[in-house]
């Protein structure tokens, strides 16, 4: 059972088992950051190819999973803020952001509960569902989300609050929903505007 | 519901406090089964055909050293 070669590559077929034990639980962690199942899928699969070339830096007998989302977790920020980046009036670029028609037919079909999880905050939505969904230990989710526990502790309390009010409709669902959407969209239209000067009116006149 | 509990007999002026909160935890129980079911129906669909692709093309590309 025990290679007698050292750390690497000791046990890849191990590992790979581990890994393919593991993808439903990123894809469903993937798909609560995200929201979109199509973005979701992106997300977890680059968590796959992260997490395996990173494989020599697990350390065996830890917490796979939370190894796991802990890079699923970079690489959702990490790749928001490179579509930040990203030229807005680039058409399929914006059609990718958030908020966008796409988004909006998937939104359509989720249940209430759903909804509201998309109105509350990263940090609460994603410690809410690592404790209350996932299973994780505050300590746990603390370690994936890079905060003490205590702040873990506070957020999870915050957002089921908050998921009260939203679902109770004192706050709207709709007008808080994917508040970087909105914004996005903004500034698109902003960009656009920039983008067409008077010129049209003027031949157009 | 029938009231053949005395000890929580609906007298209105009694705790509007606690029956609030027992409403609230009511509720938070209900979400977390509710964000519990969404979480669990993602992770209990079978893995699609694409992730297996990726795994395989990933565990052939890796460098095998011969022993």
């Amino acid at each position: 059972m025990q290679s007698a070669t050292t750390g690497r590559s000791e046990a890849p077929d191990d590992f790979r088992t581990e890994l393919l034990a593991l993808i439903p639980f990123l894809r469903a962690f993937a798909r609560s950051l995200c929201g979109n199942p199509e973005t979701a899928d992106d997300l977890a699969q680059e968590t796959l190819v992260k997490a395996w070339q990173s494989r020599d830096t697990f350390i065996p007998g830890t917490n796979l999973k939370a190894w796991l989302f802990t890079i699923l977790r970079n690489q959702f920020y990490s790749d928001r803020r490179r579509a930040w980046r990203q030229a807005p009036w680039d058409q399929e670029s914006a059609e990718r952001i958030p908020g966008s028609r796409e988004d909006q037919n998937w939104a359509a079909e989720l249940s209430d509960t759903a909804r509201a999880l998309r109105c509350l905050s990263d940090e609460q939505r994603e410690a809410l569902i690592l404790v209350g969904a996932g299973g994780f230990s505050y300590e746990d989710a603390a370690a994936i989300c890079h905060c003490a526990v205590g702040t873990v502790k506070s957020r999870v309390a915050r957002a089921r609050r908050a998921l009260i009010n939203i679902l109770d409709g004192n706050e709207s669902l709709q007008g808080t929903e994917r508040p970087t959407g909105g914004d996005a969209a903004k500034e698109i239209m902003s960009q656009l505007e920039n983008l067409v000067p008077n010129r049209d009116k003027k031949n157009g006149g | 519901m029938t009231v053949n509990d005395n000890r929580r007999a609906p007298v209105a002026d009694e705790s509007p406090d606690r029956e609030n909160a027992r409403a609230i935890r009511a509720r938070q129980r209900a979400i977390g089964r509710e964000l519990r079911r969404m979480y669990d129906d993602v992770a209990q669909e079978p893995i699609p055909d694409d992730f297996l692709d990726l795994l395989k093309k990933i565990d052939e590309s890796s460098p095998k050293k011969a022993s």
